[in-house]
Protein backbone atom coordinates (compact mmCIF):
# COMPACT_ATOMS: atom_id res chain seq x y z
CA UNK A 1 0.00 0.00 0.00
CA UNK A 2 1.32 3.46 -0.85
CA UNK A 3 1.89 6.00 1.88
CA UNK A 4 -0.39 8.44 0.02
CA UNK A 5 -3.25 5.99 0.24
CA UNK A 6 -2.56 5.37 3.92
CA UNK A 7 -2.81 9.07 4.67
CA UNK A 8 -5.89 9.57 2.52
CA UNK A 9 -7.69 6.76 4.32
CA UNK A 10 -6.52 7.46 7.88
CA UNK A 11 -7.43 11.18 7.85
CA UNK A 12 -11.23 10.93 8.17
CA UNK A 13 -10.83 8.27 10.85
CA UNK A 14 -8.53 10.41 12.99
CA UNK A 15 -10.93 13.35 12.79
CA UNK A 16 -13.88 11.23 13.83
CA UNK A 17 -15.51 11.09 10.40
CA UNK A 18 -15.25 7.33 9.92
CA UNK A 19 -15.18 4.33 12.24
CA UNK A 20 -12.31 2.04 13.17
CA UNK A 21 -14.16 -0.82 11.45
CA UNK A 22 -14.30 1.16 8.21
CA UNK A 23 -10.64 2.06 8.34
CA UNK A 24 -9.56 -1.50 9.07
CA UNK A 25 -11.65 -2.73 6.15
CA UNK A 26 -9.85 -0.33 3.84
CA UNK A 27 -6.31 -0.43 5.27
CA UNK A 28 -6.19 -3.80 6.98
CA UNK A 29 -6.18 -4.58 10.68
CA UNK A 30 -3.83 -3.08 13.22
CA UNK A 31 -1.58 -5.71 14.82
CA UNK A 32 -2.41 -4.02 18.13
CA UNK A 33 -6.16 -4.64 17.84
CA UNK A 34 -9.12 -2.45 16.94
CA UNK A 35 -9.57 -0.95 20.40
CA UNK A 36 -6.01 0.32 20.52
CA UNK A 37 -6.23 1.74 17.00
CA UNK A 38 -9.55 3.40 17.85
CA UNK A 39 -7.84 5.05 20.82
CA UNK A 40 -6.15 7.42 18.36
CA UNK A 41 -9.54 8.76 17.27
CA UNK A 42 -10.31 9.31 20.96
CA UNK A 43 -6.97 11.04 21.60
CA UNK A 44 -7.33 13.45 18.68
CA UNK A 45 -10.89 14.31 19.69
CA UNK A 46 -9.67 14.90 23.24
CA UNK A 47 -7.05 17.35 22.00
CA UNK A 48 -9.63 19.57 20.32
CA UNK A 49 -11.96 19.40 23.31
CA UNK A 50 -9.13 20.38 25.63
CA UNK A 51 -7.98 23.32 23.49
CA UNK A 52 -11.49 24.78 23.29
CA UNK A 53 -12.48 24.11 26.90
CA UNK A 54 -9.28 25.60 28.32
CA UNK A 55 -9.11 28.60 26.00
CA UNK A 56 -12.84 29.42 26.25
CA UNK A 57 -13.16 28.42 29.87
CA UNK A 58 -16.25 30.50 30.71
CA UNK A 59 -18.04 29.33 27.54
CA UNK A 60 -17.30 25.75 28.55
CA UNK A 61 -18.62 26.42 32.06
CA UNK A 62 -21.89 27.92 30.84
CA UNK A 63 -22.51 25.32 28.15
CA UNK A 64 -21.85 22.32 30.38
CA UNK A 65 -23.91 23.91 33.15
CA UNK A 66 -26.90 25.15 31.18
CA UNK A 67 -26.98 22.93 28.07
CA UNK A 68 -26.19 19.31 28.99
CA UNK A 69 -24.78 17.35 26.08
CA UNK A 70 -24.20 20.39 23.87
CA UNK A 71 -20.45 20.87 24.45
CA UNK A 72 -19.30 17.67 22.67
CA UNK A 73 -21.60 18.63 19.77
CA UNK A 74 -20.02 22.07 19.53
CA UNK A 75 -16.52 20.59 19.59
CA UNK A 76 -17.22 18.02 16.87
CA UNK A 77 -19.21 20.42 14.66
CA UNK A 78 -16.51 23.08 14.93
CA UNK A 79 -13.86 20.49 14.10
CA UNK A 80 -15.78 19.46 10.99
CA UNK A 81 -16.02 22.97 9.55
CA UNK A 82 -12.78 24.45 10.87
CA UNK A 83 -10.04 22.48 9.13
CA UNK A 84 -6.84 24.35 9.92
CA UNK A 85 -3.31 23.53 10.98
CA UNK A 86 -2.00 26.31 13.22
CA UNK A 87 1.23 25.55 15.07
CA UNK A 88 -0.16 27.38 18.11
CA UNK A 89 -3.07 25.25 19.39
CA UNK A 90 -4.90 28.31 20.72
CA UNK A 91 -5.19 29.70 17.19
CA UNK A 92 -7.45 26.77 16.44
CA UNK A 93 -10.04 28.80 18.36
CA UNK A 94 -9.87 31.87 16.09
CA UNK A 95 -13.21 31.18 14.39
CA UNK A 96 -15.03 29.78 17.43
CA UNK A 97 -16.92 32.98 18.27
CA UNK A 98 -18.19 33.33 14.69
CA UNK A 99 -19.10 29.65 14.70
CA UNK A 100 -21.16 30.08 17.88
CA UNK A 101 -22.87 33.17 16.46
CA UNK A 102 -23.76 31.47 13.18
CA UNK A 103 -25.12 28.44 15.01
CA UNK A 104 -27.20 30.61 17.33
CA UNK A 105 -28.61 32.52 14.37
CA UNK A 106 -29.58 29.24 12.76
CA UNK A 107 -30.85 27.29 15.77
CA UNK A 108 -31.34 29.80 18.62
CA UNK A 109 -30.37 27.21 21.20
CA UNK A 110 -28.35 29.50 23.48
CA UNK A 111 -27.67 33.13 24.37
CA UNK A 112 -25.40 35.55 22.51
CA UNK A 113 -23.35 35.73 25.71
CA UNK A 114 -21.48 32.62 24.56
CA UNK A 115 -20.11 34.16 21.37
CA UNK A 116 -19.23 37.37 23.19
CA UNK A 117 -17.33 35.47 25.87
CA UNK A 118 -15.54 33.44 23.20
CA UNK A 119 -14.51 36.60 21.41
CA UNK A 120 -13.32 38.15 24.67
CA UNK A 121 -11.18 35.11 25.53
CA UNK A 122 -9.69 35.03 22.02
CA UNK A 123 -8.89 38.76 22.03
CA UNK A 124 -7.27 38.43 25.44
CA UNK A 125 -5.07 35.60 24.24
CA UNK A 126 -4.12 37.34 21.00
CA UNK A 127 -3.28 40.55 22.84
CA UNK A 128 -1.16 38.63 25.37
CA UNK A 129 0.79 36.87 22.63
CA UNK A 130 1.14 39.86 20.29
CA UNK A 131 4.73 40.72 19.41
CA UNK A 132 6.25 43.51 21.44
CA UNK A 133 6.61 46.73 19.48
CA UNK A 134 5.81 50.39 19.44
CA UNK A 135 2.81 50.27 17.11
CA UNK A 136 -0.92 50.63 17.70
CA UNK A 137 -1.44 47.04 16.53
CA UNK A 138 -5.17 47.14 15.89
CA UNK A 139 -6.67 43.64 15.91
CA UNK A 140 -3.33 42.24 17.07
CA UNK A 141 -2.33 44.02 20.31
CA UNK A 142 -5.39 46.23 20.65
CA UNK A 143 -9.00 45.13 20.18
CA UNK A 144 -11.97 47.50 20.24
CA UNK A 145 -15.17 45.68 21.04
CA UNK A 146 -18.79 46.51 21.75
CA UNK A 147 -20.33 43.71 23.85
CA UNK A 148 -23.91 43.55 25.00
CA UNK A 149 -23.01 41.52 28.10
CA UNK A 150 -20.50 42.48 30.85
CA UNK A 151 -18.03 39.79 29.80
CA UNK A 152 -15.24 40.63 32.24
CA UNK A 153 -17.60 40.42 35.23
CA UNK A 154 -19.03 37.13 33.97
CA UNK A 155 -15.60 35.54 33.49
CA UNK A 156 -14.47 36.55 36.97
CA UNK A 157 -17.72 35.47 38.63
CA UNK A 158 -17.78 32.06 36.92
CA UNK A 159 -14.18 31.42 37.94
CA UNK A 160 -15.21 31.88 41.57
CA UNK A 161 -18.60 30.16 41.39
CA UNK A 162 -19.77 28.25 38.33
CA UNK A 163 -23.39 28.61 39.53
CA UNK A 164 -23.33 32.40 39.03
CA UNK A 165 -26.33 33.41 36.90
CA UNK A 166 -25.71 35.28 33.65
CA UNK A 167 -26.57 38.96 34.30
CA UNK A 168 -28.83 41.09 32.13
CA UNK A 169 -27.23 42.76 29.09
CA UNK A 170 -25.23 45.91 29.83
CA UNK A 171 -23.96 47.11 26.44
CA UNK A 172 -20.55 48.76 26.58
CA UNK A 173 -17.56 49.50 24.40
CA UNK A 174 -14.21 48.30 25.69
CA UNK A 175 -10.59 48.04 24.68
CA UNK A 176 -8.75 44.77 25.25
CA UNK A 177 -5.07 45.51 24.88
CA UNK A 178 -1.56 44.63 25.87
CA UNK A 179 -0.17 47.73 27.49
CA UNK A 180 2.72 49.46 25.79
CA UNK A 181 4.14 50.17 29.24
CA UNK A 182 6.09 47.62 31.32
CA UNK A 183 5.24 44.96 32.37
CA UNK A 184 3.14 44.92 29.16
CA UNK A 185 0.20 43.17 30.80
CA UNK A 186 -3.17 42.65 29.10
CA UNK A 187 -5.60 45.27 30.33
CA UNK A 188 -9.20 46.30 29.82
CA UNK A 189 -10.22 49.92 29.30
CA UNK A 190 -13.71 51.40 29.01
CA UNK A 191 -13.20 54.51 26.86
CA UNK A 192 -14.82 57.89 27.24
CA UNK A 193 -16.40 59.55 24.19
CA UNK A 194 -13.33 61.75 23.52
CA UNK A 195 -11.06 58.71 23.81
CA UNK A 196 -13.19 56.78 21.32
CA UNK A 197 -13.10 59.71 18.95
CA UNK A 198 -9.32 60.00 19.32
CA UNK A 199 -8.91 56.32 18.62
CA UNK A 200 -11.15 56.54 15.55
CA UNK A 201 -9.04 59.45 14.37
CA UNK A 202 -5.89 57.39 14.81
CA UNK A 203 -7.45 54.72 12.62
CA UNK A 204 -8.50 57.28 10.02
CA UNK A 205 -12.18 56.50 10.48
CA UNK A 206 -14.97 59.02 9.97
CA UNK A 207 -16.59 60.00 13.27
CA UNK A 208 -20.29 59.32 13.82
CA UNK A 209 -22.44 62.36 14.45
CA UNK A 210 -22.46 61.82 18.21
CA UNK A 211 -18.66 62.15 18.35
CA UNK A 212 -18.13 64.65 15.55
CA UNK A 213 -19.25 67.50 17.76
CA UNK A 214 -16.34 67.11 20.18
CA UNK A 215 -13.86 69.95 20.01
CA UNK A 216 -10.16 69.59 19.23
CA UNK A 217 -9.07 70.10 22.85
CA UNK A 218 -11.27 67.22 23.99
CA UNK A 219 -9.85 64.98 21.28
CA UNK A 220 -6.27 65.93 22.19
CA UNK A 221 -6.97 65.24 25.83
CA UNK A 222 -8.56 61.87 24.97
CA UNK A 223 -5.54 60.94 22.87
CA UNK A 224 -3.14 61.92 25.64
CA UNK A 225 -5.06 59.77 28.11
CA UNK A 226 -4.88 56.72 25.81
CA UNK A 227 -1.15 57.21 25.36
CA UNK A 228 -0.68 57.57 29.11
CA UNK A 229 -2.62 54.34 29.66
CA UNK A 230 -0.42 52.43 27.20
CA UNK A 231 -3.31 51.90 24.77
CA UNK A 232 -1.84 53.90 21.89
CA UNK A 233 1.77 54.67 21.10
CA UNK A 234 2.89 58.33 21.26
CA UNK A 235 3.29 58.83 17.53
CA UNK A 236 2.67 56.92 14.33
CA UNK B 1 16.19 37.05 28.39
CA UNK B 2 16.69 34.31 25.80
CA UNK B 3 19.95 35.88 24.70
CA UNK B 4 21.12 36.16 28.31
CA UNK B 5 20.33 32.48 28.88
CA UNK B 6 22.13 31.48 25.68
CA UNK B 7 25.25 33.28 26.88
CA UNK B 8 25.22 31.34 30.12
CA UNK B 9 23.98 27.86 29.14
CA UNK B 10 23.83 25.70 26.02
CA UNK B 11 20.25 25.73 24.68
CA UNK B 12 18.52 23.13 22.54
CA UNK B 13 15.18 23.50 20.76
CA UNK B 14 12.65 20.67 20.76
CA UNK B 15 9.71 20.71 18.35
CA UNK B 16 6.35 18.97 18.34
CA UNK B 17 4.82 20.18 15.09
CA UNK B 18 7.19 19.27 12.25
CA UNK B 19 5.12 16.22 11.27
CA UNK B 20 8.33 14.86 9.80
CA UNK B 21 6.76 11.68 8.47
CA UNK B 22 3.54 13.32 7.35
CA UNK B 23 2.20 13.96 3.87
CA UNK B 24 2.16 17.78 3.86
CA UNK B 25 5.19 19.61 2.43
CA UNK B 26 7.60 21.10 4.95
CA UNK B 27 6.88 24.77 5.51
CA UNK B 28 10.07 26.49 4.37
CA UNK B 29 8.95 29.92 5.51
CA UNK B 30 8.62 28.51 9.01
CA UNK B 31 11.94 26.69 8.67
CA UNK B 32 13.70 29.91 7.71
CA UNK B 33 12.40 31.58 10.87
CA UNK B 34 13.29 28.52 12.92
CA UNK B 35 16.83 28.52 11.54
CA UNK B 36 17.23 32.16 12.58
CA UNK B 37 16.21 31.22 16.12
CA UNK B 38 18.55 28.22 16.21
CA UNK B 39 21.42 30.36 14.94
CA UNK B 40 20.64 32.97 17.57
CA UNK B 41 20.83 30.45 20.43
CA UNK B 42 23.66 28.55 18.73
CA UNK B 43 21.80 25.23 18.98
CA UNK B 44 24.12 22.40 17.91
CA UNK B 45 21.23 20.31 16.58
CA UNK B 46 17.43 20.33 16.30
CA UNK B 47 15.04 17.73 17.66
CA UNK B 48 11.49 16.65 16.87
CA UNK B 49 9.48 13.44 16.94
CA UNK B 50 9.45 10.48 14.57
CA UNK B 51 5.76 10.74 13.81
CA UNK B 52 3.11 12.49 11.78
CA UNK B 53 0.76 15.16 13.12
CA UNK B 54 -0.69 17.11 10.20
CA UNK B 55 -2.64 15.73 7.25
CA UNK B 56 -3.93 17.69 4.29
CA UNK B 57 -3.73 21.01 6.13
CA UNK B 58 -5.44 19.70 9.26
CA UNK B 59 -3.51 19.17 12.46
CA UNK B 60 -4.29 16.56 15.08
CA UNK B 61 -2.22 18.24 17.80
CA UNK B 62 -0.82 14.80 18.55
CA UNK B 63 2.24 12.68 17.79
CA UNK B 64 0.94 9.79 15.71
CA UNK B 65 2.92 6.68 14.82
CA UNK B 66 3.86 6.14 11.22
CA UNK B 67 3.12 2.80 9.64
CA UNK B 68 6.25 0.78 10.31
CA UNK B 69 7.11 -0.04 6.69
CA UNK B 70 9.73 0.66 4.02
CA UNK B 71 7.69 3.32 2.24
CA UNK B 72 7.47 5.35 5.46
CA UNK B 73 11.20 4.86 6.04
CA UNK B 74 12.11 6.28 2.63
CA UNK B 75 9.60 9.14 2.81
CA UNK B 76 10.63 10.18 6.32
CA UNK B 77 14.37 9.87 5.79
CA UNK B 78 14.19 12.10 2.71
CA UNK B 79 12.31 14.74 4.69
CA UNK B 80 14.79 14.58 7.58
CA UNK B 81 17.59 15.32 5.10
CA UNK B 82 15.53 18.20 3.67
CA UNK B 83 15.01 19.51 7.21
CA UNK B 84 18.71 19.24 8.08
CA UNK B 85 19.59 21.19 4.93
CA UNK B 86 17.03 23.88 5.69
CA UNK B 87 18.16 24.29 9.30
CA UNK B 88 21.84 23.80 8.47
CA UNK B 89 22.45 21.51 11.40
CA UNK B 90 21.97 17.85 12.40
CA UNK B 91 18.52 16.55 13.27
CA UNK B 92 17.69 14.19 16.13
CA UNK B 93 14.45 12.22 16.01
CA UNK B 94 12.69 11.11 19.18
CA UNK B 95 11.18 7.65 19.49
CA UNK B 96 7.54 8.30 20.42
CA UNK B 97 5.13 6.38 22.59
CA UNK B 98 2.53 4.60 20.47
CA UNK B 99 -0.66 2.90 21.48
CA UNK B 100 -1.35 0.93 18.30
CA UNK B 101 0.62 -0.12 15.28
CA UNK B 102 -0.85 1.55 12.24
CA UNK B 103 -2.34 -0.72 9.57
CA UNK B 104 0.14 -1.72 6.83
CA UNK B 105 3.04 -1.96 9.30
CA UNK B 106 5.59 -4.60 8.29
CA UNK B 107 8.47 -3.92 10.70
CA UNK B 108 8.71 -3.81 14.46
CA UNK B 109 9.37 -0.49 16.19
CA UNK B 110 13.09 -1.04 16.72
CA UNK B 111 13.72 -1.99 13.10
CA UNK B 112 11.65 0.94 11.86
CA UNK B 113 13.34 3.57 14.02
CA UNK B 114 16.77 2.17 13.18
CA UNK B 115 16.04 2.18 9.45
CA UNK B 116 14.87 5.80 9.45
CA UNK B 117 17.81 7.00 11.54
CA UNK B 118 20.29 5.13 9.36
CA UNK B 119 18.80 6.15 6.02
CA UNK B 120 18.46 9.77 7.11
CA UNK B 121 21.92 9.65 8.71
CA UNK B 122 20.56 11.57 11.68
CA UNK B 123 20.70 11.35 15.46
CA UNK B 124 18.40 9.75 18.00
CA UNK B 125 16.72 11.58 20.86
CA UNK B 126 16.19 8.59 23.12
CA UNK B 127 13.05 8.83 25.24
CA UNK B 128 13.48 6.10 27.83
CA UNK B 129 9.99 6.52 29.27
CA UNK B 130 8.54 5.98 25.80
CA UNK B 131 10.52 2.74 25.54
CA UNK B 132 8.99 1.55 28.81
CA UNK B 133 5.45 2.67 27.92
CA UNK B 134 5.64 0.95 24.54
CA UNK B 135 7.06 -2.24 26.01
CA UNK B 136 4.32 -2.39 28.63
CA UNK B 137 1.52 -1.57 26.18
CA UNK B 138 2.68 -4.08 23.57
CA UNK B 139 3.79 -6.91 25.86
CA UNK B 140 7.48 -6.57 25.06
CA UNK B 141 10.56 -6.76 27.22
CA UNK B 142 11.65 -3.15 27.94
CA UNK B 143 15.37 -3.88 27.85
CA UNK B 144 15.11 -5.83 24.61
CA UNK B 145 13.09 -3.03 23.02
CA UNK B 146 15.60 -0.46 24.25
CA UNK B 147 18.56 -2.16 22.61
CA UNK B 148 16.69 -2.65 19.35
CA UNK B 149 16.84 1.13 19.01
CA UNK B 150 20.00 2.77 17.61
CA UNK B 151 21.15 3.87 21.08
CA UNK B 152 24.67 4.51 19.80
CA UNK B 153 23.21 7.44 17.83
CA UNK B 154 21.61 9.05 20.90
CA UNK B 155 22.64 12.67 21.46
CA UNK B 156 20.11 13.39 24.20
CA UNK B 157 17.86 11.43 26.56
CA UNK B 158 14.36 12.25 27.79
CA UNK B 159 12.93 10.92 31.03
CA UNK B 160 9.33 11.40 32.15
CA UNK B 161 6.42 9.99 34.09
CA UNK B 162 3.30 8.33 32.75
CA UNK B 163 -0.14 7.33 33.96
CA UNK B 164 -2.34 4.29 33.73
CA UNK B 165 -5.58 4.87 31.83
CA UNK B 166 -7.75 1.83 31.29
CA UNK B 167 -5.69 -0.95 29.80
CA UNK B 168 -2.74 1.20 28.73
CA UNK B 169 0.01 3.44 30.02
CA UNK B 170 -0.16 6.99 28.71
CA UNK B 171 2.95 9.10 28.31
CA UNK B 172 1.63 12.25 30.01
CA UNK B 173 4.73 13.89 31.54
CA UNK B 174 2.73 14.33 34.74
CA UNK B 175 4.45 12.16 37.35
CA UNK B 176 7.89 11.25 38.71
CA UNK B 177 10.03 8.89 36.66
CA UNK B 178 9.17 5.35 37.77
CA UNK B 179 11.68 2.81 39.09
CA UNK B 180 11.58 0.68 35.94
CA UNK B 181 12.45 3.70 33.79
CA UNK B 182 15.30 4.64 36.12
CA UNK B 183 16.59 1.07 35.74
CA UNK B 184 16.50 1.38 31.94
CA UNK B 185 18.21 4.76 32.13
CA UNK B 186 20.95 3.26 34.31
CA UNK B 187 21.38 0.52 31.70
CA UNK B 188 21.78 3.11 28.93
CA UNK B 189 24.29 5.22 30.85
CA UNK B 190 26.35 2.21 31.96
CA UNK B 191 26.62 0.82 28.44
CA UNK B 192 26.58 3.96 26.34
CA UNK B 193 28.20 6.51 28.63
CA UNK B 194 27.01 9.94 29.85
CA UNK B 195 24.45 11.72 27.71
CA UNK B 196 22.65 15.07 28.19
CA UNK B 197 19.37 14.25 29.92
CA UNK B 198 16.11 16.15 30.27
CA UNK B 199 13.32 15.53 32.77
CA UNK B 200 10.01 16.23 31.00
CA UNK B 201 7.30 17.31 33.44
CA UNK B 202 4.70 19.56 31.82
CA UNK B 203 1.34 18.43 33.19
CA UNK B 204 0.32 18.35 36.86
CA UNK B 205 3.45 20.40 37.43
CA UNK B 206 4.83 20.06 40.98
CA UNK B 207 7.04 22.38 43.01
CA UNK B 208 10.36 23.03 41.29
CA UNK B 209 12.18 21.07 44.00
CA UNK B 210 10.43 17.88 42.92
CA UNK B 211 11.68 18.28 39.35
CA UNK B 212 15.18 19.20 40.50
CA UNK B 213 15.22 16.07 42.68
CA UNK B 214 14.59 14.02 39.53
CA UNK B 215 17.39 15.80 37.73
CA UNK B 216 19.67 15.06 40.70
CA UNK B 217 18.82 11.35 40.43
CA UNK B 218 19.81 11.37 36.75
CA UNK B 219 23.00 13.22 37.59
CA UNK B 220 23.83 10.71 40.33
CA UNK B 221 23.49 7.81 37.89
CA UNK B 222 25.92 9.48 35.49
CA UNK B 223 28.33 10.35 38.32
CA UNK B 224 28.25 6.79 39.66
CA UNK B 225 29.05 5.39 36.24
CA UNK B 226 32.02 7.74 35.94
CA UNK B 227 33.31 6.88 39.43
CA UNK B 228 32.96 3.16 38.77
CA UNK B 229 35.04 3.52 35.62
CA UNK B 230 37.68 5.50 37.49
CA UNK B 231 37.77 2.78 40.16
CA UNK B 232 38.35 0.22 37.41
CA UNK B 233 41.07 2.40 35.91
CA UNK B 234 39.09 3.21 32.78
CA UNK B 235 39.03 6.71 31.33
Amino acid sequence: MSLDRFYAEITPFLFGESSVDAIEQRLGASASGSDNLDFYRVLVGRNFDRILSELFVSVHTLVTRDHPGLWPQLVSDYLRINQTAPRDPNLYGLAFSDFLAARRAERGEYSAVLEELADYHMCSYLAASAPAGETDGFEARLFVRGYTFPVTKIVKALALDRATPVPEPQPATMFIYRSLHPPHAVRIHWPTAPQLAALAGRQGLALPASLAQLDADALDHGLAQLIAAGVLCPAV
Amino acid sequence: MLDACAERWPILAHGVSMSIGGPDPLDHEYLAALRQLLDRIDAPFYTDHLCFATLGGRTTFDLLPLPFNEAAVRHTAARVRELADALDRPIALENISYYAQMPSSELDEGAFVSAVIEEADCLLLLDVNNVFVNARNHDLDPSELLWQLPVERACQIHLAGHKLEGPRLLDNHGAPVCDEVWALYREVIERRGPCPTLIEWDTQIPALDAVLDQADLARAIIDKRQLDRLDRGQA
